[in-house]
């Protein structure tokens, strides 16, 4: 479970202000996957970077450590064309993304 | 609250770009942000934005291209403290920003702290150029104003006047300038000291300002006690009356100095163009010569008095000009073709 409190704290933030920073995080992350897995399924590497760098970024600002592990690890992947795991990488990138955006 | 120095952010990223701004908001900064460097740019052309912090990729115009474009042209009002942020941290990628015109850089995920101090030496520089620029000012001001009376100065004259006269010249308008000199100011400063003679300078200045045009027409020190007034959009019978105006102030307010009140009078010379055609070519020193031998007129003729005409055109009575040097072909011809 997302401790909200502890992560707007990091982030010299109101609890409240980090949660509507958060609902922008999961709106554009979801796109982000989307964007990633159709560019997977046309084996469109160079966009599926873009998506998983993005998402990255997002992860990274709001301290969320799985999730920006995960992208960076799809990142990479997508970056030296290894589409073999690229897939499973993907696949748990939006297992981790999804345990904290549906709580 | 310090919205002195508004901070302009261009972040593609929505969170970051979200982040961002609600940390710089609560620390009361005065924020705008967009999305990538070239709605940057054109916010920027609109106001002056003094801190711009810039992400590097962006769609559209990255960061390196804001960078470059902010440093290649006077897009903005003033100096541009640029931050770049970058995921990059390797030293090829911060030279390269900084090459392309960033003062500074920080790493994202950016660290709060960090942020704030890296804002703080910007703002440490920015209040380094406005005092500087403030200086220069103060200065460009000094070296065109004479200190005593507050008039412009002689160099000020010289940069000024040919550009107003070609202005008038070139859209047929007319410009006038009155020489005004005080009458035996050398007897006053001989009967009540050199510093009765300097308030004296002033009061005759401030007479001459309250009959101008503000923002208009102004007021040169010429000489010691000699004040030259341009006219512009005026002709010479325009600046007749206003000659005349200050004349009969001057001679009839005197000047009152430590309770002691000291007549006074002074004598002017005028003279200027109502629109001659653009072919022409009037000189600062031709036009200020005529407007002193109407002033020596003006003495001659008893001071405390206007005289003066206009300039004659000089296709009206055309100065005397060197004919045009021969050709080659000319002097052949000259010599003949027997030679």
């Amino acid at each position: 479970m997302m401790n909200t409190k502890k992560l707007a704290e990091n982030l010299g933030l109101e609890e409240e202000e980090f949660i509507e920073i958060f609902e922008l995080f999961v709106e554009t992350g979801n796109e982000d996957l989307e964007n990633l897995f159709s560019a997977i399924h046309e084996g469109d590497s160079e966009r599926a970077v873009q998506a998983a760098h993005s998402l990255k970024g997002a992860a990274a600002n709001l301290g969320l450590a799985e999730i920006f592990e995960a992208a960076k690890k799809v990142e990479e992947m997508a970056r030296n064309h290894l589409s073999g795991t690229l897939a499973e990488a993907a696949l748990k990138l939006k297992r981790e993304f999804e345990s904290i955006a549906r709580p | 609250l310090d919205y002195s120095f508004p901070i302009l952010i261009a972040e593609d990223n929505p969170v970051s770009r979200k982040l961002l701004e609600k940390t710089l908001l609560k620390a009361g900064y005065d924020v705008s942000s967009v999305e990538n460097g070239k709605r940057a740019l054109s916010l920027i052309k609109e106001r002056f934005f003094p801190i711009v912090l810039t992400d590097w990729i962006m769609p559209e115009m990255d960061g390196l291209e804001l960078c470059r474009a902010i440093r290649g042209s006077e897009v903005a009002a003033g100096y541009v403290y640029l931050i770049l942020l970058t995921a990059r941290d390797s030293k090829d990628d911060i030279i390269a920003g900084l090459e392309a015109g960033a003062d500074d850089y920080l790493t994202k995920p950016f660290n709060r702290a960090e942020l704030m101090a890296r804002l703080n030496t910007g703002m440490r520089i920015l209040e380094l150029e406005r005092s500087l620029k403030k200086a220069n000012e103060d200065i460009r001001k000094l070296s065109i104003t004479d200190p005593l009376t507050g008039s412009y100065n002689r160099g000020y004259l010289s940069e000024r006047f040919p550009k107003e006269a070609k202005r008038a010249l070139r859209y047929g308008r007319p410009l006038s300038v009155i020489l005004s000199d005080i009458d035996h100011f050398k007897q006053v400063n001989d009967t009540y000291g050199h510093l009765v003679g300097d308030l004296i300078l002033k009061t005759f200045v401030k007479r001459l300002k309250e009959n101008l045009r503000q923002g208009v027409d102004w007021v040169v020190r010429y000489g010691g006690e000699e004040f030259l007034i341009v006219l512009p959009e005026t002709d010479v019978e325009g600046a007749r009356v206003v000659a005349e105006r200050m004349r009969k102030k001057i001679c009839t307010e005197g000047a009152e100095v430590d309770g002691i009140q000291v007549s006074i009078s002074a004598s002017f010379g005028i003279t200027g163009f109502s629109s001659f055609g653009q072919e022409e070519d009037i000189s600062m020193e031709s036009i200020i010569g005529k407007a002193d031998e109407y002033l020596y007129q003006a003495k001659r003729e008893g001071r405390n008095r206007v005289r003066g005409e206009a300039l004659q055109s000089a296709s009206a009575a055309p100065l005397p000009h060197l004919p045009p040097l021969p050709s080659e072909a000319d002097l052949r011809e000259a010599k003949g073709p027997g030679e």
